[in-house]
């Protein structure tokens, strides 16, 4: 691996007596895509708030590009650097256009014009949202207004995005866009994308999948090696995806299908070779 | 049909804002079985809200009529307040509906409202919170906020459950929720049914739910009820399915995908027990098949 993009250094973090993280290290590459992966409360958004600083570590301590959270100078550029995308849609709406919400965080920093415009422009258009930019965002779709979300942190030209369950109020097809988004995004900026999320169906095209679970990191491989351990993710209180189990199911019966059939798509075209 | 609860025919329902209208519903006939559990599913914008929200008498139909046992929705002379005792409806996300102290002031809210004694309060709040795997003893004097997701859910769940309602609508009960919330919650509407013999309506885009959960699925799209059938019924279709806009369950979508490259499968086989065998029949497999059901 080359040298991580972000990294986690034994980090542990409590609200009040409440251990939410518990002696974490991970390291995300650049241009890796990792899927955090958990149940409610096992502490997957608790350690997507640590990536860019949101939250500092009680112990431990994550960098960033050489960029340490826990001082406060390098935190603010850390927010730069790793871009966050959230749950709740339309909570992250700040204007009344689509054009100025994606512009805003550039506003703020105080860029000059032209290059708001410029980067502003190109974020829109990467995301495919250049057509909706004089709408009000609360007019949109929910898949539409996590573009719009996408967009004003790309426009910041993060190297990494951070995705805090940015699928789970979005309906299906929606939420298979916006993955299919991301990593579009990472393919075209190189961009490494953290996904958190509890459908594991959103994650046999990761390169990575990081399960946390009690506050700890308890598995992490690649989604062909993580999968099918089906007994294991079940305990892990996650829902494993009905093509997956019957894909270990005509596995264990002796239908030769390689390990990487994880996908509805590629499961038929192991059966039907 | 035996025993029709609530019935439309030919309801139509317009939005009117200034000069703009637009029909969120459109011509849809239904009947829901009284006891029965029934999903509509449909994506955003297909009418599925709008069309539930006359169940209890949210929305007036513009054209055609909703009965609700025996109560003409659309009359003028109905009481809602008698409709809404009978139907109760939670809507997306009802945890930020709560709003009290603790859980049980918030449970017993509605039926202090109904002139009963705090004796029959109390029966009716212990009842509603245990239908849903709260304790009145344990859980009754938190806050709500204390709660996890799933059990804020069914807090809210039992709020409305205390006011005895016959027919409980819940529009997306399971987003936001993870694999434990959702089998817990789908394990209580399961109970409510049958102890309590509630009709349930669920509002949903989760196929998975549907398939778990219904006796019967109705499918909206742009405001027109475009399909209905039981779930096994409707999911083999998942060609139709794609083309309302949603994604069948993944066995369905696996098993059209077989179909389309020539493998003889047949269309009923949704659930992971038949589509294995299925599978391995058809690609002629020496191994035996689970279940027995080998036979070439």
């Amino acid at each position: 691996m080359t040298r991580a993009l972000i990294e986690l250094e034994r980090v542990s973090y409590s609200y009040g007596p409440r251990i939410a993280l518990d002696d974490v290290s991970l390291e995300v590459a650049a241009g890796e895509y990792v899927v955090v992966l958990g149940r409610n409360g096992g502490g997957k958004t608790t350690l997507a708030r640590h990536l860019n600083g949101l939250l500092v570590p009680d112990r431990g301590r994550v960098v960033v590009e050489g960029l340490d959270t826990r001082d406060p100078e390098e935190r603010r550029k850390v927010r730069d650097v790793v871009g966050m995308v959230f749950q709740q849609p339309a909570q992250q709406i700040v204007a009344t256009v689509v054009e100025d919400d994606v512009a805003w965080a550039l506003a703020e920093r105080g860029l000059p014009g032209p290059v708001i415009r410029e980067r502003v422009e190109r974020a829109m258009e990467a995301v495919g949202i250049a057509d909706l930019r004089d709408l009000p965002p609360h007019k949109l779709s929910g898949g539409q207004q996590q573009r719009v979300a996408i967009a004003g942190v790309l426009a910041l030209r993060p190297r990494a995005i951070v995705a805090d369950e940015a699928t789970a109020m979005l309906d299906p097809l929606s939420r298979l866009e916006v993955v299919r988004l991301l990593h579009a995004l990472r393919r075209r900026y190189g961009l490494a994308i953290v996904q958190v999320t509890h459908l594991l169906e959103e994650v046999a095209l990761a390169d990575r999948v990081a399960v946390v679970d009690g506050g700890r990191l308890v598995m992490d491989g690649p989604p062909e090696e993580v999968l099918w351990d089906l007994e294991r993710l079940r305990q892990l209180g996650l829902a494993v995806p009905e093509q997956v189990e019957l894909a270990a199911r005509l596995r264990s019966a002796g239908l030769p299908l390689s390990p990487d059939s994880l996908t509805v798509e590629a499961l038929a075209r192991g059966i039907a070779r | 049909m035996t025993d029709a609860l609530i019935v439309t025919r030919n309801l139509t329902h317009t939005y009117r804002s200034g000069s703009m209208t637009v029909t969120a519903v459109r011509d849809v006939s239904l009947e829901i079985e009284r006891g029965s559990t029934v999903a509509i599913i449909g994506i955003t914008g297909s009418g599925k809200t709008t069309l539930v929200q006359h169940f209890n008498g949210l929305l007036r139909p513009t054209s055609g009529a909703v009965i609700v046992d025996g109560l003409d929705v659309g009359s003028k002379d109905v009481s809602l307040s008698e409709l809404r005792r009978r139907v109760g409806m939670l809507f997306q996300s009802p945890e930020r509906q709560l709003f009290e102290r603790t859980v049980y002031a918030d449970v017993a809210f509605g039926p202090r409202r109904l002139g009963i004694t705090e004796a029959e309060v109390r029966a009716r709040v212990s009842a509603a919170l245990e239908a849903v795997g709260l304790s009145a003893r344990e859980h009754g004097q938190r806050s709500p906020f204390e709660l996890s997701g799933g059990q804020m859910r069914r807090a809210a769940i039992a709020g409305v459950l205390a006011m005895e309602p016959q027919v409980l609508v819940l529009d997306e009960p399971t987003v936001g929720l993870d694999a434990e919330g959702r089998s817990e919650l789908y394990g209580y509407l399961r109970r409510l049914r049958r102890d309590r013999g509630i009709t349930v309506v669920v509002v949903s885009h989760d196929m998975a739910e549907v398939a778990a959960l219904a006796d019967r699925a109705y499918v909206m799209h742009y405001g027109r009820l475009v399909m209905q059938g039981a779930p096994r019924e409707v999911f083999a279709q998942p060609e139709a399915l794609l083309r309302w806009g949603l994604r069948p369950p993944p066995i369905s979508e696996l098993l059209a995908i077989l179909r389309a490259r020539g493998l003889d499968l047949p269309h009923d086989a949704l659930s992971l027990d038949s589509a294995f065998d299925a599978i391995l029949r058809a690609r002629g497999n020496g191994h035996e098949p689970g279940g027995g059901q080998g036979v070439q």
